[in-house]
């Protein structure tokens, strides 16, 4: 448990950088298009400092998957579970999604409904592979009975 | 395939076979000279019984309660003082790792299941069952794309 802490300190600092970076290049194409002209520095320390710790979750959250005893429906669960909270605490403090039930719910439906769609597809290739791999089992069973 | 045999009084004695790739040729080679030489079976401990357990009556051997043991055909446990690295190297091809702490006689594995949570167990011929990591999945696939 200690390995994977000190892995996800480590993924997050690699990560946690690009946080800011994206949230500049966000407000450029706002300005550029002539959306948003200014912000308060409130807004904006707010702005960096939030995606900072989002960045800083969001790449060291990726260590979930390094948990070999973790079948990967459960750490694409965990992993959605920990972006989900992140995404919507940062988008609520900075204003970004309004206070709100429909807001919310409607943020809620989209994320589930994406990751329920990769769930379905990540069971769906494991199962054919498992298939394949029973598949190629029984040949290579059936070669040595041959042999034999 | 040609055959060759060079008798050398002064030389170390070792077979080397060259081939393409692993078959059931080369397992029967290497389990017959491993059985002439006496390098085929380990030593299994359960309870107060002590038996050699030959590496063909081993279906996997795993880590349980932080020890090592190995799995046999009927089903039994039995308790193995060696550590799983060190065994590894001993053990015939035809074991794999399945996961960081068990390795598999791959001749025993019945079937691979997709259990809930999206994981994948070996199903062993036993009926015991040890789950596969992901990494050991991809290589284990890998290996039988040979076929």
């Amino acid at each position: 448990m200690k390995k994977y802490a000190g892995d996800f300190f480590r993924q997050g600092l690699v990560s946690f950088g690009f946080g800011p970076l994206a949230l500049a290049v966000v407000y450029l194409c706002l300005q550029k298009s002539g959306v948003m002209q200014s912000i308060t520095a409130d807004e904006a320390s707010l702005g960096i400092f939030s995606t900072a710790v989002l960045a800083f979750v969001i790449g060291g959250a990726k260590v979930i998957y390094d948990i070999e005893r973790l079948p990967i429906m459960l750490a694409v669960l965990l992993h959605g579970s920990i972006l989900y909270v992140s995404y919507i605490t940062v988008y609520l403090i900075n204003g970004w999604l309004k206070w709100g039930v429909t807001p919310v719910l409607v943020f809620t439906v989209v994320f589930v409904v994406g990751y329920l769609l990769i769930m379905a597809l990540i069971l769906t290739t494991i199962k054919r592979r498992t298939a394949r791999l029973n598949k190629m089992l029984q040949q290579k069973h059936q070669q040595e009975n041959s042999l034999e | 395939m040609n055959y060759k045999l060079i008798i050398d009084k002064e030389a170390e004695e070792a077979f080397i076979a060259i081939v393409h790739a692993p078959s059931a040729l080369t397992e029967q080679l290497e389990n017959l000279i491993r059985s002439a030489s006496g390098a085929d079976c380990i030593m299994g401990y359960r309870d107060e019984e002590m038996r050699k357990l030959r590496f063909s009556e081993i279906e996997c051997i795993t880590i349980q309660d932080r020890k090592v043991v190995a799995v046999d055909k009927s089903g039994g446990f039995y308790r193995v003082h060696d550590r799983l690295r060190d065994l590894e190297e001993v053990l015939p091809s035809y074991f794999i790792r399945i996961n960081k702490s068990s390795l598999a006689n791959e001749h025993c594995i019945a079937r691979f299941d997709t259990v809930f949570g999206g994981g994948v167990d070996a199903v062993f011929q036993c009926g015991f069952r040890e789950y596969v990591s992901r990494r050991c999945f991809s290589e284990i696939r890998r290996r039988y794309e040979g076929i």
